[in-house]
């Protein structure tokens, strides 16, 4: 695993993630105050993020948590880090 | 919340406010004002015996301003916005607020120390309110407890309570005096403070007194004694305020409840039709409902308003959710609300989204 990876897409400072009973979340932005709601699978993508997984570990998560193909994988993580990245909310 | 009055003297005053399980001492060092802020303090609270072996959690200090104290300036770089009567600067660790020439302020988000600096003047009888108020506010957040705007009942029948959310005219007087009538308890129909505990998010009351118009006490059938608190009340009482205020032990035989463990919410509308209706929310679109009314919970520095979000998560993980507009129905009969908010409604609506 290259540094590079071990230091993209990380969240950035002053982001709450919250979590429900049902497994999905939200974020709020205390920078923006603007928040966005998360399904169950981008939460546990932010949460990989959050503990600094690089994008094949994240993809090995949903991969062990969920019956999914790792290309299925691979395109919910890029999705949902480019939502992050649209949002200002990972570096 | 209560409070102990532990000394008093010509120069100064200190007593202590219990709010939320939390002892607050408020020390006002000037004879000028130590008058109004035990007034103030004290219709949120009733008078206990004495005790100085209360162990303090935060204190708050009331100071005259003095030129040769210098001023306080804002924080370089600090961000503001504003607040009723006032505006409020935060660095991320100090926060700052300004009403008028008179400024309350707090130094870290773990400070146990909140300061206000009145500034002597024709408006300082009207600014004080908000500064202890604020200061109080600060206070609590940095022991871990934050004030909702919301009404709050316990059903009887279960001994949980039930939130009722909502801004100003929303609906929250007329429901909880309506479950009151009723036989349920109740801790307060305008504001709580939270506060995670071992078992839960905990609601407690911190306001004494109710507050109704005149035509929510006329359909409810409220027979309340006004002058019997406008004396109590003092600088509160305005003619300009639309409500009437009243003791709700003097209405309703007993006083409000101390604390519960809630296991609804409400987000509480008026429709101004003829029924009610409530509809299931999800925890998501609940949190943000309430992110959305309490601006603190985004504003306060950011160690604060982390603790204050994890709250409210917590909050919304306990209970289930709903957003209930109120109709008519609940002005003509007690047993509306105690369906609306005990049962069988939300019975039905919980079925809906299933």
């Amino acid at each position: 695993m290259s540094k590079e990876n071990k230091t993209e897409n990380q969240p950035r400072e002053n982001i709450v993630a919250s979590e429900f009973t049902n497994g999905e979340g939200t974020l709020v932005d205390l920078n923006t105050k603007r928040y966005i709601q998360l399904n169950e699978t981008a939460l546990l993508i932010w949460r990989c993020l959050e503990g600094r997984q690089t994008r094949d570990e994240i993809i090995n998560q949903l991969c062990a948590r969920y019956d999914v193909t790792p290309e299925h994988a691979g395109q919910s993580v890029d999705k949902a880090i480019a939502s992050f990245k649209e949002n200002g909310l990972v570096s | 919340m209560s409070v102990a009055r532990q000394h008093s003297d010509e120069a100064r005053l200190r007593f202590y406010a219990r709010i939320a399980d939390c002892n607050i001492k408020i020390v006002a060092d000037a004879s000028d004002v130590k008058e109004e802020v035990l007034r103030f303090v004290s219709v949120f609270s009733p008078v206990e015996s004495s005790n100085s072996r209360l162990e303090t959690d935060c204190t708050i200090y009331i100071k005259r301003y003095k030129a040769s104290s210098g001023s306080w300036t804002m924080p370089y770089g600090a961000s503001g916005f504003e607040v009723e009567s006032g505006h409020c600067y935060s660095d991320g660790n100090m926060c700052l607020l300004k009403f008028g020439d008179s400024t309350v302020f707090v130094e870290r988000p773990d400070a146990k120390i909140v300061t206000v600096i009145y500034f002597p003047g024709k408006d300082l009888i009207a600014e004080l309110p908000f500064l202890i108020r604020y200061a109080i506010q600060l206070a609590l957040h940095r022991r871990g407890r934050f004030h909702l705007h919301s009404a709050a009942v316990v059903n009887p029948d279960d001994g949980r309570g039930a939130l009722l959310i909502g801004d100003s005219g929303a609906g929250k007087s007329t429901l909880t005096v309506q479950l009151a009538r009723a036989g349920w308890n109740f801790l307060s129909d305008d504001v709580v403070v939270l506060s995670t505990s071992a078992t839960g998010v905990q609601t407690f009351w911190c306001r004494r007194f109710f507050s109704l118009t005149e035509k929510t006490i006329q359909a409810c059938d409220v027979n309340c004694d006004v002058n019997s608190v406008a004396q109590p009340l003092g600088m509160l009482a305005s003619p300009q305020l639309p409500k009437r205020m009243f003791m709700p032990e003097d209405v309703f035989g007993h006083p409000p409840l101390a604390s519960c463990l809630p296991n609804k919410l409400f987000f509480v509308s008026l429709s101004h039709q003829a029924g009610s209706v409530v509809r299931s929310l999800t925890a998501g679109e609940a949190l943000l409902m309430l992110i959305k009314r309490c601006a603190w919970a985004t504003y306060e520095v950011p160690d604060v308003a982390r603790a204050f979000i994890h709250t409210l998560e917590s909050l919304v993980n306990q209970c289930r959710c709903y957003e209930l507009s109120s109709g008519y129905d609940v002005l003509e009969n007690p047993d509306t609300a105690v369906r609306l908010i005990g049962g069988s409604e939300t019975e039905n609506a919980n079925r809906a989204n299933v």
